[in-house]
């Protein structure tokens, strides 16, 4: 009872102080949304987007990969295709090339595949079975062949040529008709890839030396014309020219049993997957250390003012060549600027990233590799860090591999380092970087 | 008023510790503003709760101070919960920079929760004295 009595009264003035209480906090939240909502779209909506901080386009973006296979079939190669049995082992010609087309022609990777042989200036289209016949030594006659620089210009003059993938097989050996030609072998070589430099499409040399069973054709023919070889090694080349990520696709995801020799000129990768790494980790070693750094922005927000900032960032290198991906070289090529500061990679910091690590820690999963960088100092208020990989200049084995006389056969080959040379003037000096990432930066 | 929370707690926290996190972005752009508008809002809701429910509609002879300094304790405690919980669910890591947040929203939370009963409690029917006279 004493209960209902005292509900009138209170209930009245409850009323009123909500009112009041109402207009209150009314007036408190009309204070707040006018200072939250420029707010709100300066620092709210961005920064949902650091995750997927600079994060590239996926594989079902990318240009599908067409591919044509040229090989030179002449006298002068007809060597490294000895009809074999099983008390002869195939040579390495036959073990390479087999493989090659073989992956070439089963990888899910490739939309389109096509095969040539090359005897003449036109290349004759062949089907797979033809062209393995060839490789295992299975035909006899070989065309007489035809001069280096023809044969490359008519490969490139192919229908969309420039748009795929070109992967010639020949000895390279240059033996012009004219003895004069052999002064602008660099030039002539340029100038049968003018598309090369046109449409700055990229070159791999991949060289092996293979087991040779028949008759050698030396570029030069003094003392002997010719020799018959049984089983003595000499070189033989295989040319992936193309657009420059899709060459990089056909080395990375076709060609991954290559040989040791290999040189690259023009490669490009497509951006790849890149991303600090910062929150989500469990390994302590991959975490910040140092000041202050935080994901904001799709960028970073740092304060290297006590000290160095030291993160972690992870990059996906599948696309490049195998030799490209290993932690010395990327250790010794990795370029990391950072105008109006100092960064830095951290010495012994780049590492492939293992399954475990990819499965365990799923903010690791995009990446291949990660590295650590270093930011010491930051003078302006932003600045843009850049990661790049210059590409390297023709490696040294190149030198190795050419002569001047290759009358007595060795694992050389006459004027490759010249051949190369007219393929390395089709590029700018320095050469392009094969990839470039960058990331923001901010003062804390 | 995301702003506002953002300089409140960075202030706050930068007393125990100045280096921030690695998750600071969420901090700053969902954190700080949920966590700070949740711990008003229960702020708010304990204060009603004591002086226009329990000491107005109803007469349950709650009105002293030591029911006062409970309640103040719970918003306090649920102030460190809310820092703590909601952290962790939109994806804050354990960090010390995270437990000097549920210490700093503690006090927050009590300091909201004295400031609205100040500011409120002159229109409750029994606890309008309540923890002290004035000063409306």
């Amino acid at each position: 009872m004493p209960i209902s009595v005292s509900v009138g009264p209170p209930a009245s003035r409850l009323f009123r102080c909500f009112r009041l209480a109402g207009v209150f906090f009314g007036a408190i939240s009309l204070l707040g949304s006018c200072s939250s909502e420029p707010d709100d779209t300066k620092t709210g909506s961005p920064a949902k987007g650091a995750k997927t901080a600079a994060t590239t386009p996926t594989a079902a973006e990318v240009a599908p990969l067409r591919v044509n296979v040229f090989l030179e079939y002449s006298g002068g190669m007809k060597g490294f295709v000895p009809r074999g049995g099983a008390d002869k082992p195939a040579t390495e010609f036959q073990q390479r090339i087999g493989a090659l087309i073989t992956e070439t022609q089963v990888s899910g990777a490739i939309a389109e595949r096509k095969y040539y042989l090359c005897e003449n200036a036109a290349p004759r289209a062949v089907p797979f079975q033809q062209l393995r016949d060839v490789v295992q030594g299975e035909v006899n006659q070989a065309a007489l062949g035809t001069e280096l620089p023809q044969m490359l210009e008519g490969i490139l003059n192919m229908p969309q040529a420039t748009q795929q993938v070109s992967v010639v097989i020949s000895d390279f050996i240059y033996g012009p008709a004219r003895k004069s030609d052999f002064s602008q072998l660099p030039n002539l070589i340029r100038t049968s890839i003018a598309p090369v430099s046109q449409k700055q499409l990229a070159v791999a040399v991949f060289g092996e030396a293979s087991r040779f069973y028949g008759t050698y054709h030396p570029a030069v023919k003094t003392p002997m014309t010719k020799r018959t070889l049984n089983g003595e090694k000499v070189p033989y080349y295989v040319w992936v020219i193309g657009p420059p990520a899709l060459v990089a696709r056909y080395t990375a995801e076709v060609f991954k049993n290559a040989p040791a020799q290999q040189a690259f000129f023009g490669l490009k990768t497509d951006t790849p997957a890149f991303a600090p790494l910062l929150t989500k980790l469990t390994d302590p070693k991959l975490k910040p250390s140092g000041g202050t750094v935080y994901a904001e922005n799709n960028g970073l927000t740092l304060n290297p003012s006590d000290g160095p900032v030291d993160f972690s960032v992870g990059v996906n290198l599948r696309e490049l060549p195998a030799a490209w991906q290993k932690p010395a070289f990327l250790a010794q090529h990795m370029q990391v600027r950072l105008p109006n500061g100092q960064a830095s990679l951290v010495a012994n910091s780049v590492r492939p990233l293992t399954d475990e690590e990819q499965s365990g820690q799923p903010v690791l999963a995009p990446y291949t590799h990660v590295m650590r960088l270093r930011v010491s100092k930051l003078a302006s208020a932003t600045a843009t860090l850049s990661l790049a990989l210059p590409a390297p200049e023709t490696p040294e084995w190149v030198a190795a591999w050419s002569t001047t006389n290759d009358n007595t056969p060795a694992p050389r080959t006459f004027g490759l380092d010249q051949i190369l040379a007219g393929v390395r003037q089709s590029y700018p000096t320095p050469l392009p970087p094969v990839f470039t990432v960058q990331l923001p930066l901010k003062k804390d | 008023m995301q702003t506002f929370f953002t300089s409140l707690y960075s202030a706050l926290i930068s007393i125990f510790q100045s280096q921030r996190p690695a998750d600071f972005g969420l901090y700053k752009t969902d954190l700080f503003s949920l966590v700070g508008w949740s711990t008003l809002g229960v702020a708010l809701l304990l204060v009603v709760l004591f002086y226009y429910v329990f000491n107005s509609a109803l007469r349950t002879g709650m009105f002293r101070t030591t029911h006062w300094v409970l309640t103040l304790a719970l918003a306090a405690g649920l102030g460190t919960f809310l820092a703590n919980s909601l952290s962790k669910s939109h994806g804050a890591e354990s960090s010390s920079y995270l437990g000097y947040f549920m210490v700093v929203n503690m006090l927050v939370a009590a300091l909201w929760f004295l400031l609205f009963s100040v500011l409120l409690k002159r229109w409750s029917t029994y606890a309008r004295t309540t923890p002290f006279v004035g000063p409306f």
